[in-house]
């Protein structure tokens, strides 16, 4: 198996802040990468970074055997790499179905001239990108709700939705940002069931942040840890779960230093 | 409230007759109503066009634009100096008008791509306030404050639309002509993209959108239709000065679009109908029409803040009348928590 993304010293300052400093890893192809790493260790900035949302200072990134370091954001999607947000970035006042039509926007090779005069083009284009839409749905079970609107859906639906709008590009790379989080256990379980399924069936490669360390341990391939910006351990589940710079991460330093 | 959603249900479950017989109102018309009210409705077309590229603008993809009223004057000072001293034909103005509109458009935004919503607004009202000083100074060209008059009227195949009832139907077709390219576009990825930007900027880029090129283009289509309009205004009252396009003008426009319900295609035509009847409504009250007029937009924005035919998920958080709604139940909860604490 080859490694599908490598990352090479990546550091990302904002102007004395360390955010990322210096953080290299790779994803095999189509295993399951889990970052974890206390609150403010950089995480979602390393996703930041690789995905164009900054640019990083210094570092390279390739993926596919394509340097992709500081790209634009819009460029990724031709890439291969879908992700979602910690925060949901969604479109309230869009339907479901619409919500999930949006990602299939650079699938859709019809114009401006085409969608004024809905032309024979435009018209296969669209039917195709309605029926991606439904076949994603299906894949999360979603298809029932595609007319709703995305605000009137419990959050963990809401979720889902962006899921599906980042598994319409037909990524080969996906980045996940905790899934999870604001989700009940039984909505958690369900969601990650859903990753885990999509994963088989469409042979992707995952990466994915997340503090349910329940989930984490069962579902992840790989373990990276992050702190203060440094990754300060990798290896299997079982490994991490042993690794003593991990757990004074978490847990915080041995009593005795504090004390002397 | 509820009335409106009826209204709504029942126009989705009958669309098609609905819309046969109200085709068919539009088109009597001119032979039911008398002569004033014949040249209110083609204002009213007129207008649902500034609406329409406004929307475009605000409505979907979310830039406040405050200062529509330049492209729309934009649109009418070139067909008016195109026609009055080159005579060019009718269409071939109409066009023009559009593109240096959409070209005023597109330069105007390349500096408020890097504005939040708010700034736009501020931008484009001040671009409102250049074009009419240029308007006023530049005597030369548009005859200054006193403005352009004699502009003939639109010669097409060889017909020349002189009556009001010619006008009537000339406006029409061109506003249904619009409304449905405008239609076609929303209904595209297009249309999504707009209103993704809208709701989400960054989850739109994410897919792939290049935002900025997005928003250019919706800018440059809906002053491009701001341009349209205000050609056929200039044809349609053959006389225009920098007062027609002032500022108190762009605010109706701004009116138009939310009072009919931002991102709503429909929102823009039935805004403009109730936003240029309204004062028709009241005019037995003579100098208090504008004020009692005022005082229904206040309501209808309390009770219904997506607009008339806005849509239910667009106002959630805003709706006044929800929020005391809310606020009474909570304080209903209280009383009967507090009781069987007695208790």
């Amino acid at each position: 198996m080859s490694n599908l993304l490598t990352v090479t010293d990546l550091k990302m300052h904002f102007s004395g802040v360390k955010a990322v400093d210096g953080v290299s890893f790779s994803v095999e192809e189509g295993s399951l990468l889990g970052i974890i790493g206390p609150n403010g260790s950089g995480k979602t900035t390393v996703y930041n970074a690789l995905t164009g949302v900054y640019t990083p200072t210094s570092g390279q990134v390739m993926f596919d055997g394509k340097d992709i370091t500081g790209k634009p954001m819009y460029s990724m999607v031709r890439y291969g790499i879908a992700r979602t947000f910690q925060n949901l970035r969604h479109y309230r006042g869009m339907t479901v179905l619409e919500n999930v039509m949006m990602g299939n926007y650079s699938n859709d090779r019809s114009g401006f001239v085409d969608a004024l005069f809905h032309t024979p083009k435009f018209k296969k284009y669209w039917k195709e990108t309605k029926e991606r839409a439904r076949e994603v749905l299906e894949l999360v079970h979603l298809e029932d709700k595609a007319n709703e609107y995305v605000g009137s859906l419990p959050y963990g639906l809401q979720k889902r939705v962006e899921l599906c709008r980042a598994l319409i590009t037909d990524p080969k790379l996906l980045m996940l940002d905790e899934p999870t989080a604001g989700l009940n256990l039984s909505e958690a379980s369900e969601l990650i069931h859903s990753v885990m399924e999509v994963k088989e069936k469409r042979h992707l490669t995952v990466t994915m942040i997340e503090h349910n360390m329940k989930v984490m341990m069962s579902s992840s391939d790989h373990i990276i840890v992050l702190d203060s910006g440094k990754k300060i351990a990798e290896g299997l589940p079982a490994e991490i779960q042993q690794n003593e710079l991990v757990i004074s991460a978490y847990l915080g330093k041995g009593v005795g230093r504090h004390a002397s | 409230m509820t009335v409106v959603n009826r209204v709504q249900q029942l126009f989705q479950k009958y669309k098609l007759p609905i819309l046969i017989i109200l085709g068919l109102i539009v088109l009597a018309l001119p032979f039911l109503v008398n002569a004033s009210m014949v040249r209110l409705l083609t204002t009213v077309f007129i207008y649902s066009l500034t609406a329409l590229g406004l929307m475009l603008i605000f409505g979907f993809t979310g830039m406040f634009c405050t200062g529509f009223a330049a492209f729309y004057g934009t649109g009418a000072y070139v067909t008016a100096i195109l026609a009055t001293r080159y005579g060019t034909n009718f269409f071939i103005t109409l066009i023009c008008s559009g593109i240096v509109a959409g070209v005023v458009g597109f330069i105007i935004c390349v500096p408020s791509l890097r504005l939040s919503a708010d700034f736009v607004g501020l931008l484009s009202t001040a671009l409102l306030n250049i074009f009419l000083a240029i308007v006023r100074a530049w005597t030369d060209v548009t005859n200054g404050a006193s403005g352009i008059v004699g502009i003939p009227h639109p010669v097409i195949f060889g017909h020349e639309f002189k009556s009001k009832e010619e006008y009537y139907y000339l406006m029409l077709v061109m506003a249904v002509i619009v409304y449905l390219l405008i239609r076609n576009v929303l209904n595209s990825k297009i249309g999504l993209c707009m209103k993704g930007i809208r709701d989400n900027e960054i989850g739109t880029i994410a897919v792939g959108v290049k935002s900025r090129q997005m928003k250019l283009l919706t800018f440059t289509l809906g002053s491009f239709v701001g341009g349209v309009a205000g050609s056929l205004y200039a044809y349609y009252i053959s006389a225009i000065t920098p007062d027609n396009f002032v500022f108190a003008i762009s605010t109706t426009f701004v009116q138009m679009c939310v009072i009919g319900g931002l991102g709503t295609l429909s929102g823009a035509v039935v805004g403009t109908v109730f936003v240029t009847f309204l004062p028709e409504v009241f005019r037995s009250l003579a100098v208090y029409r504008l004020g009692v007029g005022g005082l229904v937009m206040v309501i209808l924005m309390v009770i219904r803040p997506q607009g008339i035919s806005g849509s239910k998920a667009f106002a959630a958080d805003f709706s006044i009348a929800d929020r005391i709604r809310q606020w009474r139940l909570k304080r209903e909860q209280k009383k009967v928590a507090a009781t069987e604490l007695e208790v």
